[in-house]
């Protein structure tokens, strides 16, 4: 017999959470006029474990990176993985280190994230800032 | 350049601080657990000699900078939760990445975390490095850990080493990857006959069968570039001022200020 035994290979349909940090990379730019921009980082760490950093990126401000979370996962079963932020209740910060089981908890989690008070009070100040430095 | 890190533990200490300010000649002050009223801590700190400026912290006031030598001087590179990353060219004195730092901590975390930690820290530093172009690094911070664990001395962690001579190496082989070296001085600060007066920077008795009561959490490291410019001799641990004593009378670290004692060192100029 010739020819490939191999299946056809699919990946489009296929969700990571790179490329769901990519979706969201985007509607930054969108809503803040690409004033701010993101990075995605990836880095292979001790004991077979992965970690993705997401900074935002003030392109402006000599290209300032900030960075709003990390999460790390063990193998290409992307869960369960950790997740490390930082929320403000109550006027105290949290730092949340987050087990995630699912892709329901990672969007969950992913939105708490994004749409806090403090990721709202880091974007405003970079926003004026790079404002500012445009002015100079 | 005379430099102070202190972990004030929530405290408003600004009166130890102004001391510590106008006793050592100090131009930058780093903070962790800084809950000091901003307002306050500038009108008391500042006088007719030096005149204090908060460096921006894009709204992570985590770790808090103050400085005298102008706040243009301090280009941030990174900021996040745990490790803010500047890029400092000070008139006089050698320019270098400054990364300040309050990592987490054991009474929270698994020490695999702390040491995952490190190597991400690690992994900005070295971003920070090929991003600015320039290769002298000056970390400083609550690290967390002894200068003797591992995520001081792993390959992919800080990497840091206790000899001059062998930071100086171009950086050791492991797997077929060459890891440059940290020097870390605070190797010379364990112990009550070390370069320090005390014994640690900080003081816990742990209920465990293992306790090493006075740890070194708070350190200094660098790379060997800057071997010349920061001599051993001028890294101290504070322990007194005129009027404040920041240990008791048992030798142990007074917590009426802080759990931590403060840390200084000096960058000479060029």
């Amino acid at each position: 017999m010739e020819g490939s035994y191999w299946p056809e290979l699919e990946t489009k349909n296929i969700r990571t959470p790179i490329s769901v940090l990519k979706e969201q990379g985007e509607n930054l730019k969108k809503i803040t006029k690409g004033v701010l921009t993101y990075s995605i980082n990836k880095k292979a760490l001790e004991g077979g474990k992965t970690a993705i950093t997401f900074d935002v990126v003030a392109p402006l401000i000599d290209n300032l990176k900030y960075n709003l979370f990390r999460f790390s996962y063990s193998s290409i079963e992307v869960f369960p993985m950790l997740i490390n932020y930082e929320l403000s209740e109550k006027g105290q910060r949290f730092l949340h280190s987050k087990p995630i089981k699912n892709w329901d908890e990672f969007d969950q989690t992913l939105q708490k994230i994004l749409s806090s008070e403090k990721t709202k009070n880091i974007l405003e100040k970079l926003l004026a800032h790079s404002k500012a430095a445009a002015e100079v | 350049m005379n430099v102070v890190f202190w972990n004030l533990n929530k405290k408003d200490l600004t009166d130890v601080i102004k001391e510590i300010a106008e006793e050592n000649d100090i131009d930058v002050f780093v903070f962790c657990e800084y809950m000091i009223n901003d307002y306050k801590f500038l009108t008391t700190v500042n006088s007719e000699k030096k005149i204090f400026q908060e460096v921006e912290d894009f709204g992570n006031d985590k770790l808090k900078i103050y400085s005298t030598l102008g706040l243009k001087n301090f280009r941030p590179l990174k900021i996040s939760n745990r490790w803010h990353i500047f890029e400092v060219k000070i008139p006089f004195y050698p320019n270098f990445i400054f990364v300040t730092a309050h990592l987490i901590s054991k009474v929270n975390f698994k020490e695999t975390s702390q040491l995952l930690d490190l190597t991400l820290l690690r992994n900005d530093i070295d971003e920070a490095i090929q991003d600015s172009g320039l290769e002298r690094v000056v970390l400083l911070g609550d690290l967390n850990i002894n200068p003797f664990e591992e995520g001081m001395m792993a390959s992919t962690g800080l990497h840091s080493t206790m000899d001059k001579a062998i930071a100086l190496k171009e950086g050791r082989k492991v797997q077929g990857n060459v890891y440059k070296y940290f020097y870390n001085p605070m190797w010379n600060f364990l112990g009550d006959e070390s370069l320090g007066k005390v014994a640690g920077t900080h003081f816990y008795r742990s209920s465990e069968h293992i306790s090493y009561d006075w740890n070194v959490y708070d350190q200094l490291l660098y790379t060997p570039s800057l071997i010349d410019y920061i001599d051993v001799q001028n890294i101290d641990i504070v322990f007194k001022t005129n009027s404040f004593n920041l240990v008791n009378k048992n030798g142990r670290i007074d917590k009426k200020y802080s759990d931590h004692l403060p840390l200084k060192f000096k960058i000479r100029n060029i």
